[in-house]
């Protein structure tokens, strides 16, 4: 740019920069669309290529062949699969999931999911809070303390965290906090709408269980995005300014790590929804990963292809709107 | 004489622990006078750049750092505690760093930057209501600095800014705790030659509003000469010598100081004219109308880096590309040596057409054009002996036998003044001068009719910057190639170059033999560039009152 005959940009408000975000918002939306349509192709086929058979399942190895194909004739199962497909894209796209083949046999699946959905919900915002919450924390701590005991003890912590699998850390929690010192309950669930406290305290320890593992890998993240943003001039002039150490920490370090380390929590977001299948069965929660798993035994084909597509819109959605969070604390993205 | 504002004895940095203890600094005297600037003078690792963190306590933890003492306006600095040493700092010392781009929160707008210094000066000097109208007072600072459209700069971000607006916009902050101290860490390096005059100006202006003692830290013996009243020339993390700026000219007592200053005034002598070599041959390459277009990426619109440039590269000449950055210049550079495909217009080398040659009918081209880069670390394989990188280039030339290539690469090493030895390090053993030696090496290994050099001794310390200048030269002249010297330093193009090409904002402004050019330039750009020499040793304006703190007639022997 030079400063001779140069042009220089006017000023912007934040309406100014919506702009920009919502054409974004825009591609983005229509690109998600595709990897949708996409997902739902290779979720159906992935299911279909799996040995067992629904019919099998929900009438027993004693079925009679007419009794079998009944079955199929009813739920359509005889028909090609590419027409299966299309058939169920077709119900999709008019918000229906199809009915349920076996879990609860007749019932339609939508119904189904969105009874178990708002457990699953609650639980894995629970856990996506407890991981940015303690990652904060031990990120930061860390990273302030680079080398010293405090960084060593954060850092083997988050360590630990990410060795350990979930269905592990579920038992160790369950064996200490619960049947221990009897702090949480060790199964169970109760719906925040029913009582907001007990619903935290009963999700605490799947929630946890769930977040462990994120939160080490979040923190590990912020600790390094941290340690470069605090090595940067502009920390080491707001310190000339005499700006205070934690003023320089929290508007000048934190906040311009925030959109790499955001950018790594949208990016761990589906092993969160790992996490809730194999820990709401632990826990004995009634959401779309017990759900999931039901579906799965008893080779509901419907049922888990319905899962698997609440699955992938949420990663989605969420990686959207993280992406869109980015965009917003990030002026060179959207300010020029 | 008064208390000295600034006192420092026996000043040592180090680094680490026991044996692994580094020390940086060894045992650095200098003391300051209110009024008064004192330049730091040295090379990269000279120590001077830590002398300034220190001074404000910004060095990293792993710091140590011992004084027999550091007395501030009378009161010793390395008593106090934190508390007692934040209500100097951002108060009455104040520091303007290198990178203005990087010194400012990517994240917040100019002004926010305004209201959290204004407010904690404001603070730090306690009892004071807060004024409130942080917005008005940026505003009126920014303008007194030179901020174009300050209403409205001051609610932009850094990036939509310029580096030398953004540079002014750091010393306005500086301004506004109008401090006692202020520690100026290579300030000017980052900008381009023209914006680096105008910052300057601007120091010279509010060295005489603020009447606060300053140090200058710089590299740049010519920046030293127009600001300072004293200068103290550091290596290796001791003062040399520290004289008053003119008797430091007149009468170097230190070795160091002498070559650093006869450097200085090599640079700044124009090389001898040589009429206009290869004016009666036929051109070795040809442009004519090029234009060069970036296609949109993402946001950002398409760009036109170069717009109709016609020029001829004459056989055995060497022409300097010279500009602000921004200016097409290592496009133009890049687009010679075909790494980009131009979008409109000819290339002819040796009468041919390679505007749109293909890979494969390029490759005989390429072996005859070559190009020495700025960072000459980052274009070597750091896991390669210097010798196998040369012995890579005469194998890409055609050499086969192994003895031959052995007897060349010794005597490519001669031929850059390097010793054998030298071909048996990896490139981060060797220090930059001796990496730009191979680079050119490597380069003139493969005979080839032309040198695209691009900014090639920017980044080397002063003390090596003529030696390299002189090896590009001797080679040129004993190899009879020609050579595009891109660079920003007019004094290095002054040096090197018998014709002199000024492009601005991708187009061609003037172009002519240097002499001619620098004495009647006939663009009114050139003329703002030659603006900038008032700077240098060789300026018209160096040596004379009003520059120099002191206003007395300063050293210019020649």
């Amino acid at each position: 740019m030079s400063d001779l005959l140069g042009t220089q940009p006017k000023a912007s408000s934040l309406s100014d920069r919506w702009g920009p975000v919502a054409l974004y918002l825009l591609k983005r939306l229509l690109s998600g669309g595709l990897v949708l349509l996409a997902g739902t192709a290779a979720v159906f086929f992935t299911i279909q290529a799996a040995p067992g058979d629904p019919a099998l399942a929900a009438l027993g190895e004693q079925a009679t062949p007419e009794a079998i194909a009944a079955f199929r004739a009813e739920y359509g199962l005889d028909a090609p699969l590419m027409a299966q497909y299309l058939r169920w894209l077709l119900g999709f796209f008019q918000g229906d999931l199809g009915q349920s083949l076996a879990v609860a046999r007749g019932m339609p699946v939508g119904e189904l999911v969105l009874q178990k959905l708002p457990a699953t919900v609650f639980v894995g915002l629970f856990a996506l809070f407890l991981a940015v919450v303690l990652s904060l924390v031990l990120g930061t701590l860390a990273a302030l303390n680079r080398g010293k005991a405090t960084d060593t003890i954060a850092t083997s912590i988050a360590v630990f965290g990410i060795s350990m699998p979930d269905f592990w850390m579920s038992y160790v929690l369950i064996f200490g906090l619960s049947l221990g010192l009897g702090l949480f309950p060790a199964f169970g669930y109760v719906a925040p709408g029913d009582s907001l406290l007990g619903a935290l305290h009963a999700a605490f320890l799947p929630a946890l269980a769930i977040a462990a593992p994120m939160a080490a890998v979040f923190a590990r993240t912020l600790r390094a995005v941290l340690i470069e943003t605090l090595s940067k001039p502009y920390v080491t002039a707001a310190r000339s300014f005499g700006l205070p150490r934690p003023f320089v920490i929290l508007h000048f370090a934190l906040r311009n790590a925030m959109v790499p380390y955001l950018t790594i929590v949208g990016l761990q977001i589906r092993y969160i929804l790992g996490g809730v299948v194999v820990v709401e069965r632990i826990f004995g929660i009634p959401g779309i990963g017990s759900l999931m798993v039901d579906g799965a035994f008893a080779r509901d084909y419907t049922v888990l292809q319905a899962c698997t597509v609440v699955f992938l819109v949420i990663v989605l959605v969420v990686n959207i709107a993280v992406d869109m969070i980015c965009a917003l604390l990030d002026p060179k993205q959207t300010v020029r | 004489m008064s208390v000295p504002l600034l006192d420092i004895k026996g000043l040592r940095v180090g680094f680490g622990r026991g044996a692994y203890r580094k020390e940086v600094l060894h045992g650095v005297d200098l003391h300051l006078q209110r009024g008064e600037t004192l330049g730091i003078i040295g090379e990269s690792g000279s120590g001077k750049t830590m002398t300034g963190m220190a001074l404000l306590r910004l060095l990293p933890d792993t710091a140590q750092v011992a004084q027999e003492a550091m007395l501030f306006d009378g009161t010793p600095l390395h008593d106090l505690d934190e508390t007692a040493f934040g209500a100097l700092r951002g108060v009455r010392m104040a520091m303007i760093f290198q990178d203005p781009v990087g010194s400012f929160n990517p994240a917040k707008r100019i002004g926010w930057h305004f209201r959290q210094v204004m407010k904690r000066a404001e603070t730090a000097a306690g009892g004071v209501q807060p004024t409130g109208d942080y917005r008005a007072r940026a505003v009126a600072l920014m303008q007194e600095v030179g901020i174009r459209r300050a209403e409205d700069s001051v609610d932009l971000y850094p990036h939509q800014l310029s580096g030398g607006m953004l540079q002014r916009a750091l010393i306005a902050l500086v301004l506004a705790l109008e401090p006692d101290l202020i520690v100026a860490d290579e300030p000017t390096t980052n900008l381009d030659k023209v914006v680096e005059h105008q910052i300057l100006t601007l120091f010279k202006q509010i060295q005489r509003r603020l009447n606060a003692g300053m140090i200058f830290v710089t590299h740049d013996m010519a920046v030293a000469a127009s600001l300072c009243d004293r200068i103290a020339v550091m290596r290796e993390g001791e003062v040399l010598e520290v004289a008053e700026a003119q008797r430091l000219f007149d009468d170097p007592q230190h070795d160091y100081t002498k070559l650093l200053i006869a450097t200085a005034r090599k640079l700044a002598s124009p090389a001898a004219p040589r009429g206009e070599p290869g004016r009666d041959k036929p051109p070795l390459m040809q442009i004519r109308n090029l234009s060069l277009v970036f296609p949109p990426s993402g946001p950002r619109p398409a760009f036109r880096a170069l717009d109709d440039i016609t020029l001829d590269i004459r056989q055995g000449e060497v022409i300097g590309l010279v500009g602000e950055s921004g200016s097409g210049k290592t496009t133009l550079g890049r687009a010679l040596l075909r790494l980009y495909r131009p979008s409109g217009g000819t290339l002819l080398f040796r009468g041919e057409d390679i505007t749109r040659a293909s890979d494969r009918a390029l490759r005989p081209v390429r072996r005859e054009l070559q190009m020495v880069f700025q960072d000459p670390g980052g274009s070597f394989n750091p896991r390669k002996l210097m010798k196998d990188s040369l012995a890579e280039a005469l194998r890409a030339a055609g050499v086969t036998s192994s003895r031959e290539i052995a007897a060349r690469t010794a005597a490519l090493l001669e031929r850059v003044q390097l010793a054998p030895e030298h071909g048996e390090r990896y490139p981060h053993e060797l220090s930059g001068g001796q990496l730009q030696r191979v680079a050119i090496a490597r380069a003139v290994a493969l005979d080839p009719a032309l040198i695209v050099a691009d900014e090639a001794v920017s980044k080397l310390d002063v003390s090596v910057r003529a030696g390299v200048l002189d090896l590009f030269r001797d080679i040129q002249r004993e190899k009879q190639l020609s050579m595009v010297f891109i660079t920003h330093d007019l004094e290095v193009a002054r040096y090197m170059c018998d014709r002199i090409a000024v492009l601005y904002h991708g187009r061609l402004l003037e172009l002519g033999p240097t002499e001619r050019v620098f004495d009647s330039p006939s663009s009114d750009y050139t003329r703002t560039l030659l603006e900038t020499l008032d700077y240098s040793l060789g300026g018209r304006n160096f040596g004379q009152a009003g520059y120099g703190g002191t206003g007395t007639e300063r050293a210019h022997a020649d």
